[in-house]
């Protein structure tokens, strides 16, 4: 498997250790990540809103960048997989937007095509392909490897991970479950167990706070989704999103400030999880990182004590 | 050029019977008084009263979530409605800052957020390779050929 690695701006910059982890999985699992000088996806939830053909327009441009190489495309975070997804169909559907985008572009000496396909490193890892290897990491012979064993996590996705599901899920989508299974089936192989809660198809708020600096009312979201956690008693949490993630780690330490969580538990990006379980060097995930104390140690992990 | 967004069919609206099942699904409603979906519907397309609506602050707390879109009873695309409405917004200059300044950043650097020194330290200590910076200036340029020009400067 060979891909172009798609970091966005976040990972790379505020949370280095995750791109380290998503690396070393990648090396381990025999996936080769070909790196190209991409620019800001850019975000679904900023520039979309505020001028969507000039959304579009970068968006085809990081397009063309990979094109050239003739690389599919590895995402870590769930806005950039949603606006290369949504950008590409959109541009594959939409004569007229395609035509006014080509002709931006050519000026640039670029030409969109359409050919890639855009992935998020947990639907890749939740191939049989990579679960096989994953699952064999509960095996009692396997060597420096670290099985989830007993830890109690729950997933969230990230809403532009899976919607609109016309665009960003395969096949025909359940209304009824709208939710993807790529992070259980992962975490599933890896000997954790996963812990179901109310609303997990909640935002978690973040872009409000980025958009209109309200901080204090986008937590107000994130305080529902932390209360429907801590009722099913969760003791971490994975998403496949570094804006989830400072949202819920970060927004954590917020909340307690003000006396709103009765507990708080870890946050972990679903490729800090796979490359632990791996054998990578604890220290190389930077777990400084997080705000929430995050520990991850033994053979069994456990997530840090509440706090 | 394009001039029209094409964000949205009115037509589709005309299947809204104000249910409001979008706006019970909507996390910004919840946490944010008068942000209201079904209303915007009602007042943007059945009501004609798009002037008021395009400017009010209020139009920027979607969060984005598209679960109005995917609740709809009638299956209408209510999220391209919303991004038109904030489209449209922008162009008359109802903008909040921080998604100026958001935008400011991105056609500076390529990037929405500001690389630090810091982050390249990190990077070092883990073995990871210097941050690539994207093409800025291509980057600008592509974005003020599309038409953000005619935002920015409006305040």
């Amino acid at each position: 498997m060979r891909f172009s690695l798609f970091t966005g701006c976040v990972i790379p910059i505020r949370y280095p250790g995750m791109e380290a982890a998503t690396r070393f999985l990648a090396t381990k699992l025999g996936i080769n990540l070909v790196d190209v000088k991409f620019g800001c996806c850019p975000s679904p939830s900023g520039l979309k809103g505020v001028h969507f053909d000039a959304w579009l327009s970068l968006a085809a441009r990081n397009l063309c960048l990979t094109e050239e190489k003739g690389l599919d495309v590895l995402t870590i975070c769930s806005g950039c997989t949603n606006t290369l997804r949504e950008a590409n169909h959109i541009l594959l559907m939409d004569e007229k937007k395609r035509l006014f985008v080509q002709e931006v572009l050519a000026r640039h000496g670029k030409q969109f095509k359409g050919s890639m396909k855009i992935f998020n490193l947990a639907e890749i890892l939740a191939r049989d392909e990579y679960l096989d290897r994953l699952e064999a990491v509960c095996s009692p012979t396997a060597s420096g490897l670290r099985p989830l064993t007993g830890l109690r996590i729950g997933t969230h996705y990230g809403c532009h991970y899976y919607r609109p599901a016309s665009v960003m899920q395969d096949g025909e989508p359940d209304p009824r479950f709208p939710l993807p299974e790529s992070m259980e089936l992962i975490l599933e192989a890896l000997g954790a167990n996963i812990v179901e809660y109310n609303r997990p198809d909640l935002c978690c708020g973040a872009a409000m706070g980025f958009n209109t600096g309200m901080t204090d009312r986008a937590l107000e979201i994130t305080r529902e989704k932390l209360h429907w956690m801590n009722e099913a008693g969760i003791d971490a949490l994975a998403v496949p999103c570094p804006a989830c993630f400072t949202q819920f780690d970060t927004g954590q330490i917020l909340l307690q400030r003000k006396n709103k969580l009765p507990r708080t538990f870890p946050v972990f990006h679903i490729s800090e999880l796979v490359a632990y379980a791996l054998g990578s060097d604890v220290k190389s995930l930077n777990l400084e990182a997080h705000r929430i104390p995050a520990v991850l140690s033994g053979k069994n992990a456990r997530a840090a004590e509440p706090l | 050029m394009c001039k029209a967004l094409d964000l949205y069919d009115r037509k589709e609206f005309y299947r809204c019977l104000q249910c409001a099942i979008c706006t019970g699904s909507c996390p910004a409603a919840r946490v944010v008084e008068g942000y209201n979906p079904r209303e915007f519907i009602l007042r943007y397309i059945l009501d004609g009263e798009q002037d008021e609506v395009l400017k009010k602050d209020i139009l920027w707390f979607c969060t984005t979530c598209q679960a109005c879109r995917e609740r709809c009873p009638h299956e209408i695309n209510v999220t391209g409605l919303l991004t038109h409405i904030t489209n449209l917004a922008a162009r008359r200059g109802n903008l909040p800052d921080s998604l100026r300044e958001q935008i400011g950043l991105l056609l500076e650097t390529g990037w929405s957020i500001q690389a630090t020194s810091r982050a390249d330290r990190i990077r070092k200590e883990l073995g990871l390779k210097p941050l690539k910076r994207p093409d800025a200036s291509e980057i600008s340029q592509i974005l003020r050929e599309a038409g953000l020009d005619k935002i920015l400067d409006k305040k």
